[in-house]
């Protein structure tokens, strides 16, 4: 790559994020309700030095940071078993792949009610719970398929290198779906974002959710803004970890072209 | 010269596939014996079902019926067109597999390793991924890996089928070179004719679908051949007949 690309690639970004920037700061001096970044960095630091309700911002994202990472642990490690367990058990997938079929496509959300039934409304097991069920569908249904669509040549190659099942299992078809697993844990990671906000204003105690919903009580569209960059900047945050993580992992993903 | 021994024995194998067009017999009554440590070459037509015919061998499928029976050591290193290296491997890795599945120690894997991966003249990439080599050397790799399992048949498919015709002489030297040094029944599919008479001890010519015997050769050339002497081309001629009459 030459000087002058590198240099452009660095400004397409930037150039790209002013001009959202630019267009939102043009929309809101054009309406009155909508507050523009000015108004919203302002709000950011007012929610600093004035917490809503006496919970301080950091509280409000560090509880949503906890409920995601939990929630997030528990799928990767449920959802992966499940997986796996989909693409070598031939007659548990027989057995139990209808009834996933039938929960994979509900929305999370539509669980609320019954999970606040069951769990109660206090404490984070039910906002858990819902941003579980949010992540765990794609990290199943990645791992079965990079489980099942495995070359059938690598298990082969296998097989008469002297490989036993087992073998097979984890020495070649986990690791070399381990790129479609992460891909899952990412878009698993996504959905999870959306169920935490909508599982943390439907159920309302602190969390980033619950900023989000109290700007909506109070027309408050600048605490709005706060709270939609805090998730931006939170799940990009996690994304980044999950990129170090598969770079780790994968080494191969990543060499130099020759 | 004292008979040879068999090393594999190949009975009366046949084998059907169904398609969306009928039946289509692949293997038709195949029998043939393969020696020990003799270097046999089947050469046929493009879809010949010279792979099925070397799966049943080795066991990845299953004939309908006839059998395969080894004398002794039933086990093969198999070396795959597509190389089949595992991608997330090193090279050294990759080699070492077959070691590591039977539970040898790190030290005997690593060494073993090295020690192919020499001979075939890549042990100064041992720690590169499959992903960094040309094709050539990913089949190096992939030779290596046959190897160090230890088996006494190394059964090869096509190997330099995707290869450009330099590395492919350069590949079939590497084979030869490997035959001086290990001790292996190999048996090595190609529809390469001259590289069928230049590698060959022994060559079984294979008819298309439904796959026979034609007819087998035994090339009476001094190694290392001259791919242009009188000798080799008339052998050459020969086959090229006879493959084209079983078209």
């Amino acid at each position: 790559m030459n000087k002058s690309n590198r240099i452009t690639d660095m400004l397409l970004p930037v150039i790209s994020v002013m001009f959202v920037l630019a267009l939102w700061w043009f929309a809101s001096s054009q309406n009155d309700v909508l507050a523009g970044p000015v108004e919203t960095l302002e709000r950011f630091i007012e929610l600093i030095e004035h917490p809503k309700m006496g919970i301080p911002l950091y509280v409000h994202v560090l509880s949503s940071f906890y409920r995601i990472m939990v929630a997030f642990i528990f799928a990767s490690v449920i959802g992966v078993s499940l997986g796996v367990a989909f693409g070598v058990l031939p007659t548990f997938k027989r057995i139990m792949w209808p009834v996933f079929s039938i929960l994979r496509p509900l929305p999370p959300l539509a669980w609320i009610p019954l999970i606040v039934l069951w769990v109660g409304t206090s404490g984070d097991a039910s906002k858990i719970i819902i941003i579980f069920i949010g992540i765990v569908m794609a990290v199943i249904i990645n791992t079965f398929a990079g489980i099942s669509h495995t070359d059938e040549m690598l298990l082969d190659a296998g097989r008469t290198l002297g490989a036993s099942k087992w073998q097979i299992l984890t020495d070649i078809t986990l690791p070399n779906s381990i790129p479609v697993i992460l891909a899952g844990l990412k878009t698993g990671l996504s959905t999870g974002w959306m169920s935490l906000v909508a599982a943390e204003m439907m159920v309302v105690d602190n969390g980033i959710g619950f900023l989000i919903n109290d700007s909506m009580q109070y027309y408050d569209t600048a605490l709005d803004f706060v709270g939609i960059i805090l998730v931006a900047l939170s799940s990009s945050l996690l994304t980044l970890l999950l990129n170090l993580l598969e770079r780790r992992l994968c080494p191969w993903l990543y060499l130099q072209s020759k | 010269m004292a008979l040879p021994s068999v090393k594999i024995e190949i009975s009366k194998l046949s084998k059907s596939y169904e398609t969306k067009k009928g039946v289509v017999r692949v293997l038709d009554d195949v029998s043939f014996s393969v020696y020990e440590n003799e270097f046999l070459v089947i050469l046929g037509p493009g879809q010949c079902g010279k792979t099925v015919l070397l799966n049943t061998i080795a066991d990845i499928e299953q004939p309908d019926s006839g059998s395969v029976s080894f004398n002794g050591d039933s086990s093969v290193g198999f070396v795959f067109q597509r190389y089949a290296l595992f991608n997330w491997k090193t090279v050294i890795k990759n080699v070492e597999t077959p070691l590591r599945y039977r539970g040898a120690s790190a030290e005997e894997c690593t060494a073993t390793a090295r020690k192919y991966l020499d001979l075939v003249g890549l042990k100064d990439f041992e720690s590169a991924y499959p992903a960094q080599l040309s094709g050539g050397m990913k089949q190096r790799v992939a030779i290596a890996r046959a190897y160090t399992s230890g088996s006494d048949t190394i059964i090869m498919d096509e190997p330099f089928g995707a290869l450009d015709a330099q590395t492919r002489y350069q590949m079939e030297e590497e084979v030869l070179k490997l035959r001086k040094t290990e001790k292996a029944t190999v048996i090595f599919v190609t529809n390469n004719i001259e590289e069928a008479i230049y590698l060959g001890d022994r060559i079984l010519l294979f008819s298309d679908k439904p796959s026979h015997i034609v007819n087998e050769f035994v090339p009476e050339l001094p190694r290392p051949r001259n791919r242009t002497s009188p000798e080799f081309m008339a052998l050459r001629d020969e086959i090229t007949a006879q493959m084209d009459l079983s078209l």
